[in-house]
């Protein structure tokens, strides 16, 4: 697998949420609005990218049996920092997250990684391993983040949690407030919309296995084809000669 | 024995400098935070005591018991910390933190001229649900009450968040009577 290949995997082919269903506590509970989306997305890539990083730099030194307890303490000081840093300088989103922020702790994404990935490759590998793992997790909760928030309160805000927005509050409000589906902003809508989203990645899916398998019957029968007219054109030559 | 000797010693190892990078986290951002937590309680009062946000205020804080603390919110004019002649008191503010059956729970209290302004919850770990039904429904009814008659809801607000507001409002109303004309 080329570096681009192992930093792309994570957006699609091998998305957490989308494919591998890892991850699925935040993708519910901090997706009502496409800032906590992105605030948490943040974080994770963080927790993932440094974790990845630390593991595999000192795997060679980690008894195989004591792997699991070593990686979650890594990763638990990976999370409280980021938790700190959270409430040092993005206070609204450190409020809003709440409990998820420690939460990431057993994120099974992260220790997921840690074993599958950073604990038998090279530290580079691993740091893009988790990085783009990291994106392709925000970007799914960000799509998810935005279904809902755009559908239950008929816009997207921006400046509310994350400092970098700006200091003032900016309402993109493109459909009236009052026809907005406000359950979409609540827990059953959480379920909801990751069923649609998913539903329409399997679908998408489903679609291209189709059109692979159609495309290799119709080889396979154009390959028949010219194999049937090579065999009927050596018989005529055969016969003729 | 050698063995199980290199894992422990693994492990302490990677406690160790994890705890030293905690610190270092702790020290980096202590201030900020302390910075962070403090404007969220100073909104909290600015909120209670309806007090304009261009005004700079600074409190007195005395501890009453274990769960009871005594806040006094002032305009800080000299911005010397020091609550001095002249200088404007907005009222006073009762800090509560108790715990109940679903987590710890900070009430703050609102009282001006004999009457509660408002009351209000500016942590809590109860279930949200509960404290959002609470502050919705429960909250408002304080508004306005004299101190010497307060009444509870006890029939909808039947809860342990509710309860535990209820505790606190009536020692913060025992703690402001004893209080007197100070």
């Amino acid at each position: 697998m080329t570096k681009k290949e192992n930093f792309l995997k994570g957006f699609i082919k091998e998305n957490p949420i989308f494919v591998f269903l890892l991850g699925m506590c935040p993708a519910l509970a901090v997706t009502a609005s496409f800032e906590t989306s992105l605030g948490m997305g943040i974080l994770v890539v963080f927790v993932l990218t440094m974790s990845n990083i630390v593991i595999s730099s000192v795997r060679n030194f980690i008894p195989y049996e004591v792997r699991t307890p070593a990686y979650i303490v890594i990763i638990a000081t990976f999370v409280t920092i980021v938790r700190m840093l959270t409430a040092a300088y993005a206070f609204d989103l450190y409020l809003s997250l709440g409990v998820f922020i420690p939460l990431i702790v057993v994120n099974c994404l992260i220790l997921g990684r840690a074993e599958a990935f950073a604990s038998k490759n090279r530290v580079l590998d691993s740091a893009i391993d988790g990085l783009g793992m990291g994106l392709g997790f925000t970007f799914a909760l960000v799509v998810i983040g935005i279904f809902r928030e755009f559908l239950g309160t008929g816009g997207i805000a921006l400046g509310v949690y994350l400092p970098f927005f700006g200091p003032n509050e900016i309402h993109l409000q493109v459909i009236p407030e009052i026809y907005a589906l406000n359950f979409f902003v609540l827990a059953p809508g959480a379920f909801i919309a990751l069923g649609i989203i998913l539903a329409f990645m399997q679908g998408r899916k489903a679609k291209r296995v189709r059109l692979e398998i159609e495309e290799s019957k119709r080889i396979i029968a154009e390959k028949k084809q010219a194999a049937l007219a090579k065999k009927k054109a050596a018989a005529l030559t055969k016969e003729a000669a | 024995m050698r063995d199980n000797l290199k894992k422990a010693f693994v492990l302490f190892l990677i406690g160790v400098i994890s705890g030293l990078s905690i610190w270092a986290a702790n020290e980096a951002t202590e201030e900020n935070i302390a910075l962070n937590e403090r404007n969220r309680e100073l909104d909290f009062y600015r909120e209670i005591l309806t007090i304009d946000e261009s005004v700079v205020l600074n409190t007195v804080d005395v501890d009453l018991s274990d769960i009871l603390t005594e806040v006094t919110v002032y305009e800080d004019v000299n911005e010397n910390a020091i609550l001095d002649d002249g200088e404007t008191v907005f009222g006073l503010v009762y800090k509560g933190d108790t715990s109940n059956s679903y987590g710890d729970i900070t009430v703050l209290v609102g009282v001006k001229d004999d009457a509660i302004l408002s009351v209000a919850i500016s942590g809590s770990t109860n279930t949200p649900n509960f404290v959002k039904k609470v502050e919705k429904n429960n909250l408002v009814t304080f508004e306005g009450m004299s101190v010497d008659d307060v009444s509870f809801d006890d029939k909808t607000g039947a809860t342990f968040t509710y309860g535990s507001v209820k505790s606190i409002v009536t020692l913060a109303t025992e703690a402001y009577n004893e209080r007197g004309d100070e």
